[in-house]
């Protein structure tokens, strides 16, 4: 990835910006300052990239394909799901976040969210994310 | 010696061998820790590596150094660079301690009250951490006795 990378346009606003959320350990949490339960702020981590770039799937290029937003987890199985919206990543994260497509051969829908990232910048990420799909715990 | 697992530094913080003193807390945080030492690389499916042993063990060491016994279990989480980090988002506090090793660790701390907000790397010193954890444990304690009252 260069520094030219520029922001996607093509990809609008409220589309929704799609991250797996494991279930093995799981990685949901009750946050008793906002009363709900979200991912925790791990969730937004890379390892490869130490953060910079963040994999999603489009949800959007997603459905459009003619796949269900649940189709995201189909090769985990048990792993829950968040959703970000763009316009929301563009506008109410710092430092500044980039959306761009990056296809692979595994996944046609790959996308990145492009950026320095923090701490907080993650916590951030994870606070406005919306668990759309919970992760499915095993019974002990 | 060196130590090597989660159990073996237990058994160093406890002083007499047939007694185990280990706050309940810090007993969850280390079960918590034990559960991690089986997870595989890419356990994310986005290639994640498996906890660190140093992280795991500096863990351990955190949580003796500044938990006191009355203070918050926190959620334990692996990270995907191999760091252990712990949270607490409770209080009108959010705390995050990311754990590299013994000597060094990443924290995140806002306070939602007074709009307070920082990040440090701390290495030796934990000092400022633990007064941290200390306000964290005064909220909870504070909390307990209103709702005792109520």
């Amino acid at each position: 990835m260069t520094d030219e990378t520029v922001d996607d346009l093509s990809i609008t606003d409220d589309e929704g910006l799609l991250r797996r959320v494991p279930n093995q350990p799981n990685m949901v949490k009750y946050d008793e300052n906002i009363k709900a339960y979200r991912p925790t702020s791990v969730c937004f981590c890379d390892r490869e990239t130490k953060d910079k770039e963040l994999s999603i799937t489009l949800e959007k290029s997603l459905t459009d394909s003619g796949e269900r937003t649940e189709s995201a987890t189909q090769n985990n199985p048990g792993f829950g799901l968040a959703r970000l919206l763009t316009g929301v990543v563009r506008d109410n994260i710092t430092p500044q976040q980039i959306i761009t497509r990056a296809p692979t051969d595994a996944d046609p829908h790959h996308g990145l969210i492009i950026g320095d990232k923090t701490k907080s910048t993650k916590k951030n990420l994870a606070k406005q994310a919306v668990l759309i799909i919970t992760p499915q715990l095993d019974e002990e | 010696m060196p130590i090597t697992n989660i159990f073996e530094y237990k058994n160093t913080q406890n002083s007499v061998d047939t007694i185990d003193q280990t706050p309940q807390n810090i007993r969850d945080v280390l079960d918590e820790l034990s559960n991690l030492t089986y997870l595989d690389d890419n356990w994310d499916s986005y290639g994640a590596s498996s906890p660190s042993k140093q992280a795991l063990l500096g863990s351990a060491h955190i949580a003796y150094e500044v938990l006191r016994n009355d203070t918050p279990t926190p959620d334990v989480f692996p990270v995907p660079n191999g760091n252990i980090q712990f949270e607490w988002s409770c209080f009108n506090l959010d705390i995050e301690i990311e754990i590299e090793s013994q000597g060094k660790c990443h924290v995140c701390f806002e306070d939602l009250d007074s709009g307070d907000n920082w990040e440090k790397t701390f290495t030796f010193d934990l000092t400022e951490l633990s007064s941290v954890i200390s306000d964290l444990t005064q909220r909870s304690q504070n909390e307990q006795r209103v709702r005792m009252v109520n």
